[in-house]
C-alpha cells in the first residue's frame, strides 16, 4: 500500500558504512521515505519535535549512561511508531537486551540489506492495526460494563489523585490470596476413567471423550472434569501428535448444554395441534407402546416401506450417530431410512468428482495433515479458517513452510484475511474461472504431458456417433475389462490403451468404419470460447489476474486445490467438481504430497466401514431427505406415513420450509423426535424423545486424523434421557425384532473395530484404557490415489464421463445456475443473491441456545453491503424483511463491506424462535440436479430475494 | 534478570475464534455479561467485518486483557489493596478486598479489560464451573489474574492452554530460554498504547 505522505524515519546510527547501507536498502523506495539521521542524543530530541514512523537504532551508537532506560523512555515518546535495533553482532543476549530497550525487532547489521524491508513492511502494516487499539479502546467503556452498571462518576478522578498521595506502599500480593488445597484427582488429567467404577457424584474426576459433532473438524479429544455429578470443565485432552490437541470455544459450551435449563428430561406426547407447543410429560412405556403400536398400525395398512427413520449428522459416533442404531432399526423393519449415499445436502461436488476420480474418491482429498507440503493452495469457495477452524493450524503450517494461500470467494471471508491474496469473484460464476483455467492451460501447453497421457482419458477415442469410448469389438460394456482404444501414433492405429507406447493426445480417426476423436479434442473444442477475457467478464475478475493466477497453478509445484461446500450449495456443484480435477490431472497434481484436490481435507471416511446398520446384510430402502417432501406429498413411489428424526434438525436443515411445513407434514401420521432439545423439528411432533447426550452413553468416533477415540459414559443421563441405542432397541422389541439388538452395545463396537482393517488389531478394552489409539494406515496413508490407480470405469481420471451420456453432460460444459443468474426473468422482483454461510459459534443447529457462545453471536443477522442497504433506505441493526415467491424470514440486517453489492448473506442454522418472523430456509428451494452421481442435492444459495425495511411497528 | 511473566500473543495465527475468551469464562466462572479477555476485530463496524471498501479490505483481530503492565498504575491508585502486584509481574485483582470504587478503571490506558461486576450476577448454570475459587461479588471490578490459581499449580492460563492455533504463549521473560525470549527475540511485536509508559506485559507478534 503506497502512503500519503512520505514515511519519517530516524537513523541513530555512527557507522557511516551502516548509515551508507541502510541508505541504499531505503532509496528503493524514493520520495515515498525521508529520512533523517541522529548521531547525538539531542540530535534526537530534536528529530521527536517532527511526527516520526520508524526509527532504526545502533544502540551503541549514542554516549549516554544506562542504554536500556534512555530507549524505555525512547520507546514510550514514539508510540506506535516502530522501533527496530540493529546490532553489531547477532546473539541471544544483545536481542533480550534489545527487547528490554523496548525494540519491535533486532536485526544484525549483516542482515539489513536482506532483511530490512520486509521486516519494515510488516511492522509499519501494523501501525494501522496499533492505532485501530486506540480508536476501540476510546469506544471500549460501554461494552467494559454489564448493562445497568452505573456510568462514570467524573469527580472520580480528582478523588483518586488525592488518594494517591495517602496510599501506603501496596505492591504486595493479599495474603488470604490463597487456594484451597486441590484435589489429587484432578491432577489425573489425560488418564482414563474405568467405567467399571461407581459413577459417584461426590468425588471430582478428570475423564477423556470425545466431541462427536459434525462441525468439519471432528473429533477433538476432550477431558471433562466431572464434580458433584456435573461435568464443570471441559479441556484439551492430548494426543500421540499434539498437533492434534486442540478444541473449541462450542467444545467447551457443551458445559453449558449438559447442563442446559432447557434440556428434554422426560418423553413428551403432544397435546393439541401440531406445532402448538403444548405437550404433556408421560412415562417412557407410554411412549414406546403408543409410537410403536401406530407404527405397526402404519405398517399394516402402508407397509413397512411407509416407516421412514431419518438420522442426520447431528452426532456421528458409531452407533449413536448417522448411521448407527436407527438404520439398524429400519433395515430390520424392512422400513425406509436415510440414504447413505444420497444425502441431498453436501453432495454436489463430491459428486462430480466421484465420476472423475472413481468409486469412493467423492469426499476424500489429501489430509489436512498433507497441507504442509503443499507450495500453493488456492482455497476455492470455502472459508475453512472459520468452517474447519480446528484443520486451519494445518493451513498456517504449510503457510509458514513457504505455501501461498490464495483465497477465490465472493466475499472477504476470514481464510480471505488470511491469506496471500483474494479473488473476489462474482456469485455463481466459479464455472466460469475454471473453465478458462483450464484452457489456458491446455493452450500454453502447462500440462503435464505424460500424466494427462498416462492417466486421464484424454487419449481415449470417443465415437462420433454415440459418444462413447471406443472399445475392442466384442467386448462388452459390462464385461470383464472392457478395453478402451487410444490411438498409437507409432503403430498408425487404434490399440488398446494399455498396450499403446506412443498413444496420440489429439487427432480425429476412423478405425473400423467409426468416426472418432480423442476425448482431449473434445474437451479442447469445448473449451475454445472461454477465454481470460471471457471469464473475466462474467467472473468480474480482471484478464490478467487469471492469467497469472492459472499459471501460478500450473507451474508452482505441489499445488492443491481444496474446496468445501460453498460451490457445492449450487446447481453446477458436480461440474465444478469435475473441473477441479481436471486441473489438478492436467497438472499432475494428483498422487502426490501436497497436491490434491477436493472438497474438504479428510483422507479417511469420517465414519468406519460398519455392518451395524444392515442386520443379517438387510439393508433400509434408502431415501433422499431432499426429496422426502416431495415423496410423501406425491406418495410416489410408495406412500410415506411415519418420519422418526434423529441426530438432526430437518425442518431446519433441508430447504424449502414452506411446503414441508404445510403440505408435507400434514401428511404423516406419525411424527417422532429424539433430541436433546425442543427442536423447531421437534416443536411438531407428536412425540418427543429425550435422548441422551455423548457424555451419557458409551461409544466411539473415528478421527481425528488417524485417530480413534473412545467415548465413555461421563455422567449419568439427566433426567429420564436414554441412548439412542436403548430407544431403539426398546422400539425394536415392541415391533418384534427385538433380535436385532440384543447384544449390548460393547459387543457391535468390537464388530465395527473388526470389520475395517485399520482397527482390525485394535482390542475394544485398550481402547477404553487409553481412550485414545491410533490406526494402522499405511506408509503415505495422507496421500489420496498414491498409486495412481482409478476406480473409474477406464482406471484413467475421467473428465469425460460416459455415465452423463443421457444428461447429455459427458464433457464437464458449462452449466448455469437453476436461479441466481443475470438475466433471469426473477432478477428484477428478486435481484439479490441469497448465500447461506456457517457460523463458527454453532454447528449447523447446535448450539444456537448456548449462553457464553450468544453473549459473542446474538442474533441472526443479514449482511449485505452498504451500497444494497442505502438503495432501500435501511441503515444499520434495521429489521429487514428478505423475501421471494416461497416465504420470508424477517431478521437485522449488518451493512458490511465484506460481502459484494447484489448480495445478502444469511448464516445457516438459526430456528424460528431466533428470527423476527419467517425462516431463512423458507426462501430456499428442493430443485437438484438429477444427474449427479450422489442424487439431487440442494442448492441452498443458488436463490435469488429482495429485502425490504419492515414498518416501523417492530420492537 | 527478575522473573518477568509475559503474554505473546500471535496476531498471525489469531483467528477471533474467540475459544481463549470461552476458555477464560468457563476457567474463571464469569456470571453472565462478564469477559476478561475478548477478542476484538480491528476493522470496522463490529465483529469480523473488515475495514477498507469493497474489495479492497482488510481485518486483524485483537485478543485483548488486562494487560498485566510493571508500571501499574491502577496499583498505585487502588485504596484497599485488592489490585496487586506479585513479585513475578502479575496484577492481581481480589474482589474480596475490592470496594468498587473504579479508580483503576479510570487510571487503566487499556478502557475495556476490566469489568465492574453489576448489582446481580447471573450465570447460567447452577453450579460454578472452572477451578478458579473466586467468588465474584456485585458491585466489584473483576479482571484476568493471568490465571494465578492455575500458575500455582503449574498450568498455564486457560487460554494460552485452549487456543486452538497455539497464538498464545506464556511464560518468564527474565528466562533467555524461556520460549517468550525467544518468541521475542525472534519475531517483530509490539505492546499496545506504548506511550502510556505502563510497559504492559503483554507482547503482539505481527
Amino acid at each position: 500500500m503506497q502512503p500519503q505522505s512520505p514515511l519519517q524515519i530516524l537513523f541513530i546510527v555512527r557507522q557511516p558504512s551502516l548509515s551508507d547501507s541502510l541508505a541504499q536498502v531505503l532509496s528503493g523506495f524514493g520520495s515515498a521515505l525521508r529520512w533523517t539521521s541522529a548521531a547525538t542524543p539531542a540530535d534526537v530530541a530534536q528529530a521527536l519535535e517532527s511526527k516520526l514512523d520508524l526509527i532504526l537504532a545502533d544502540p551503541f551508537a549514542l554516549e549516554q549512561g544506562d542504554t536500556i532506560a534512555y530507549y524505555k523512555a525512547l520507546r514510550c515518546r514514539l508510540g506506535a511508531a516502530p522501533l527496530i535495533a540493529l546490532l553489531p553482532a547477532d546473539t541471544p543476549e544483545y536481542r533480550d537486551a534489545a527487547v528490554q530497550m523496548g525494540a519491535n525487532y533486532t536485526l544484525a547489521w549483516s542482515e539489513t540489506a536482506t532483511e530490512l524491508l520486509p521486516v519494515m513492511e510488516r511492522l509499519l502494516g501494523r501501525k494501522r492495526l496499533i492505532t485501530g487499539v486506540s480508536k476501540y479502546i476510546e469506544n471500549a467503556a460501554s461494552l467494559s460494563a454489564p448493562a445497568g452498571a452505573p456510568a462514570f462518576d467524573p469527580s472520580l478522578t480528582e478523588r483518586s489523585r488525592i488518594k494517591i498521595e495517602r496510599l501506603a506502599q501496596k505492591r504486595s500480593i493479599p495474603e488470604n490470596y490463597s487456594l484451597p488445597p486441590i484435589s489429587q484427582s484432578t491432577f489425573l488429567r489425560g488418564l482414563t476413567f474405568s467405567v467399571a467404577a461407581p459413577i459417584s457424584p461426590d468425588t471430582e474426576r478428570v475423564v477423556r471423550t470425545a466431541c462427536n459433532l459434525n462441525c468439519g473438524s471432528h473429533f477433538c479429544g476432550l477431558n471433562a472434569t466431572v464434580r458433584g455429578g456435573e461435568i464443570v470443565k471441559i479441556e484439551a485432552a492430548d494426543f500421540p501428535d499434539p498437533r492434534y490437541r486442540r478444541l473449541c470455544m462450542k467444545g467447551i459450551s457443551h458445559v453449558q448444554m449438559q447442563a442446559h435449563p432447557e434440556r428434554l428430561l422426560t418423553p413428551l406426547k403432544r397435546n393439541g395441534q401440531r406445532g402448538q407447543g403444548e405437550w404433556e410429560s408421560i412415562s417412557w412405556e407410554q411412549a414406546l407402546d403408543e409410537i410403536a403400536k401406530k407404527m405397526r398400525r402404519l405398517r399394516d395398512d402402508f407397509g413397512a416401506e411407509s416407516l421412514v427413520f431419518l438420522p442426520y449428522s447431528g452426532q456421528l459416533s458409531v452407533l449413536n450417530g448417522f448411521n448407527g442404531v436407527y438404520l439398524r432399526l429400519a433395515a430390520a423393519l424392512g422400513a425406509s431410512g436415510t440414504s447413505l449415499r444420497e444425502y441431498g445436502i453436501d453432495s454436489a461436488v463430491p459428486s462430480g468428482i466421484e465420476d472423475t476420480l472413481g468409486a469412493g474418491s467423492g469426499y476424500l482429498a489429501n489430509d489436512f495433515s498433507d497441507l504442509p507440503n503443499s507450495r500453493l493452495i488456492l482455497i476455492w469457495g470455502g472459508n475453512p479458517a472459520q468452517s474447519r477452524m480446528n484443520w486451519w493450524s494445518f493451513f498456517m503450517d504449510a503457510k509458514r513452510a513457504g505455501a501461498r494461500l490464495v483465497t477465490i470467494d465472493p466475499r472477504f471471508s476470514l481464510t480471505a484475511s488470511k491469506s496471500d491474496e483474494w479473488l473476489p469473484i462474482r456469485a455463481g460464476t466459479d464455472l466460469h474461472l475454471a473453465l478458462a483455467m483450464l484452457r489456458l492451460i491446455i493452450e500454453n501447453d502447462w500440462m503435464d504431458r505424460e500424466f494427462v497421457l498416462r492417466h486421464t482419458v484424454a487419449p481415449l477415442l470417443v465415437r462420433e456417433d454415440n459418444g462413447e469410448f471406443l472399445r475392442l469389438e466384442n467386448a462388452s460394456r459390462n464385461g470383464d475389462q472392457p478395453q478402451s482404444l487410444v490411438w498409437d501414433a507409432e503403430a498408425g492405429r487404434a490399440l488398446p490403451a494399455a498396450q499403446s507406447s506412443s498413444p496420440a493426445l489429439s487427432g480425429r480417426h476412423v478405425v473400423a468404419g467409426i468416426p472418432c476423436r480423442t476425448a482431449f479434442d473434445f474437451l479442447r473444442e469445448m473449451l475454445a470460447p472461454y477465454t481470460p477475457e471471457f471469464a473475466a467478464e462474467k467472473t468480474g475478475l480482471d484478464a490478467v489476474q487469471i492469467l497469472q493466477l492459472t499459471r501460478e497453478y500450473a507451474t508452482v509445484k505441489p499445488a492443491r486445490i481444496m474446496t468445501l461446500y460453498g460451490i457445492d450449495r449450487w446447481n453446477h456443484g458436480a461440474t465444478f467438481g469435475r473441473l477441479i480435477v481436471t486441473l489438478a490431472a492436467f497438472t499432475g497434481n494428483l498422487g502426490v504430497h501436497g497436491g490434491g484436490v477436493g472438497v474438504d481435507g479428510s483422507r479417511e471416511a469420517t465414519l468406519p466401514a460398519s455392518d451395524f446398520p444392515t442386520p443379517n446384510g438387510k439393508s433400509h430402502r434408502p431415501i433422499n431427505p431432499l426429496l422426502l417432501p416431495e415423496q410423501i406429498i406425491s406418495e410416489q413411489p410408495h406412500p410415506i406415513k411415519s418420519v422418526f428424526v434423529a441426530f438432526g434438525n430437518w425442518i431446519n436443515q433441508l430447504p424449502d420450509q414452506n411446503r414441508l411445513l404445510h403440505e408435507a407434514l400434514p401428511k404423516l401420521e406419525l411424527l417422532v423426535v429424539a433430541d436433546h432439545f425442543m427442536t423447531e423439528t421437534a416443536r411438531f411432533a407428536d412425540y418427543v424423545l429425550p435422548a441422551a447426550t455423548f457424555f451419557e452413553r458409551e461409544d466411539m468416533v473415528k478421527g481425528p486424523g488417524p485417530y480413534i477415540q473412545y467415548q465413555p459414559a461421563i455422567v449419568a443421563p439427566r433426567g429420564e434421557c436414554r441412548s439412542d441405542f436403548e430407544i431403539a432397541a426398546e422400539l425394536a422389541k415392541r415391533l418384534g425384532c427385538g433380535d436385532a439388538f440384543e447384544k449390548p452395545p460393547r459387543e457391535y463396537l468390537v464388530e465395527v473395530l473388526a470389520r475395517n482393517e485399520d482397527t482390525r488389531a485394535i482390542a475394544l478394552d485398550e481402547l477404553i484404557a487409553q481412550g485414545v489409539m491410533k490406526r494402522r494406515l499405511p506408509l503415505d496413508w495422507e496421500v489420496m490415489h498414491r498409486d495412481l490407480h482409478f476406480h473409474t470405469p477406464s482406471g484413467r481420471v475421467e473428465f469425460y464421463v460416459e455415465r452423463l451420456l443421457p444428461f447429455g453432460r459427458a464433457l464437464p460444459k458449462y452449466e448455469p445456475p437453476l436461479e441466481a443468474f443475470l438475466g433471469n426473468e426473477l432478477s428484477p422482483r428478486y435481484p439479490l443473491v441469497c448465500l447461506t454461510e456457517h457460523s463458527r459459534y454453532r454447528v449447523h443447529s447446535t448450539f444456537s441456545n448456548a449462553p457464553w457462545l450468544r453473549e459473542i453471536e446474538t442474533e441472526p443477522r443479514a449482511a449485505v453491503h452498504p451500497l444494497e442497504a442505502e438503495r432501500r433506505g435501511i441503515v444499520e441493526r434495521d429489521w429487514v424483511r428478505i423475501y421471494n415467491g416461497r416465504g420470508h424470514v424477517t431478521l437485522r440486517v449488518h451493512l458490511s463491506q465484506a460481502v459484494p453489492p447484489g448480495t445478502v448473506y444469511l448464516s445457516q442454522g438459526w430456528q424460528s424462535v431466533d428470527f423476527q418472523n419467517g425462516h431463512a430456509q423458507s426462501l430456499t428451494h428442493a430443485r437438484g440436479n438429477a444427474a449427479n452421481a450422489f442424487g439431487e442435492n440442494s442448492s441452498f444459495s443458488d436463490v435469488l430475494v429482495e429485502m425490504e425495511k419492515t414498518g416501523e411497528s417492530l420492537p | 534478570m527478575t522473573k518477568r511473566l509475559v503474554m505473546v500473543i500471535d496476531l498471525q495465527a489469531c483467528t477471533g475464534c474467540n475459544t481463549c475468551s470461552v476458555a477464560c469464562k468457563q476457567e474463571n466462572n464469569l456470571p453472565d455479561g462478564v469477559w476478561w479477555t475478548q477478542v476484538v476485530t480491528l476493522g470496522d463496524n463490529g465483529n469480523d467485518s473488515p475495514a477498507g471498501e469493497y474489495p479492497n479490505l482488510f481485518m486483524d483481530y485483537l485478543p485483548l486483557g488486562c494487560q498485566h503492565c510493571v508500571n501499574a498504575p491502577c496499583v498505585e491508585v487502588c485504596p484497599s489493596g485488592a489490585t496487586a502486584q506479585t513479585e513475578d509481574g502479575l496484577v492481581i485483582q481480589d474482589p474480596t478486598q475490592c470496594g468498587g470504587c473504579r479508580y483503576c478503571m479510570l487510571v487503566c490506558p487499556y478502557t475495556g479489560v476490566r469489568v465492574f461486576a453489576g448489582e446481580t450476577l447471573r450465570y447460567s448454570l447452577p453450579f460454578p464451573t472452572g477451578d478458579n475459587p473466586m467468588i465474584h461479588r456485585p458491585f466489584t471490578v473483576e479482571k484476568c489474574n493471568f490465571c494465578a490459581h492455575r500458575l500455582k499449580r503449574g498450568l498455564l492460563p486457560a487460554c494460552v492452554d485452549s487456543c486452538p492455533m497455539v497464538a498464545r504463549t506464556f511464560g518468564d521473560l527474565g528466562d533467555p530460554n524461556s520460549e517468550v525470549s525467544k518468541l521475542l527475540r525472534e519475531r517483530p511485536h509490539f505492546q499496545l498504547l506504548v506511550e502510556k509508559g505502563a510497559d504492559p506485559s503483554t507482547f503482539y507478534l505481527t
